[in-house]
């Protein structure tokens, strides 16, 4: 008899302050974020030519706490905080149950916490570094493609975790 | 077994057109740090927020490897017992 409880697993704790670190790692890694998209990404943009010509890109020596700034004046249009608040609303509209199957049972047969744990790992750098690409020299490319890929990458992740969890409910049942 | 198809695509589907979205309504100039925000967001309400509550609504109840197959059979013997 597996009771999960909040306090005495340790494995979802673990999971848990992962995951705030990637969260958090995600943020930091997008503020300190290098020149990348200005040197790679903008070429083809039409909005940075006028008349033909070239115009100069303001936004290079834009310091990090101008960035702040005018992502707090971004954040004040409504059109953009619709966005956000649908991104929030789906987000915490979604219960996730898995947690339970992965961490509760005392002895694991089978796929172990400490795989399942180094795979989530693989899959939030690899996310973290797909979004990285994307932002910079990708940025250009044709969207639905990126999208698609995307769509299939966490659908065979999450169906590898998953699968992984559901054969250690099986051979016991 | 629905579950696992499902999620995934429904998770897919809802959050990156609001993204892709999102990232075109934002100026280039801190495109990164938006997309970050989203990012931290997605990841913190889904992996933290929801998995804590996921995890606090079976707390209170047995369920077993026996009796767990799933979601909805999670919900069902949580609601039995």
């Amino acid at each position: 008899m597996s009771r999960p409880t909040l306090g005495d697993e340790t494995e979802p704790l673990i999971f848990f302050w992962f995951s705030a670190f990637v969260g958090l790692f995600i943020l930091i890694a997008a503020s300190s974020y290098p020149s990348a998209s200005e040197q790679h990404g903008l070429h083809g943009h039409d909005d940075h030519t006028h008349n033909g010509h070239e115009s100069s890109h303001e936004h290079e020596e834009l310091s990090l706490s101008d960035k702040f700034a005018l992502v707090w004046k971004v954040i004040s249009i409504w059109r953009v905080q619709k966005v956000l608040l649908y991104i929030a609303f789906v987000t915490l509209s979604c219960a996730n149950f898995e947690v339970f199957v992965c961490y509760s049972n005392e002895e694991q047969v089978g796929i172990k916490t400490i795989f399942e744990g180094s795979m989530a790992t693989v899959v939030y750098f690899a996310t973290t570094i797909w979004f990285a690409l994307y932002n910079s020299v990708w940025m250009n490319k044709r969207n639905r493609y990126f999208i698609l890929a995307a769509i299939i990458a966490r659908y065979c992740s999450t169906w590898l975790l998953a699968s992984g969890t559901q054969v250690n409910g099986n051979l016991t049942g | 077994m629905s579950n696992i198809l499902f999620t995934p695509l429904v998770q897919a589907f809802l959050t990156v057109p609001a993204e892709m979205a999102f990232a075109k309504c934002v100026p280039h100039s801190v495109e990164g740090i938006m997309m970050g925000l989203t990012g931290s967001i997605v990841k913190i309400n889904s992996d933290i927020i929801m998995r804590l509550v996921g995890l606090a609504f079976l707390s209170g109840h047995d369920i077993t490897r026996e009796n767990y197959t799933g979601l909805s059979s999670a919900i069902e013997s949580s609601t039995y017992m």
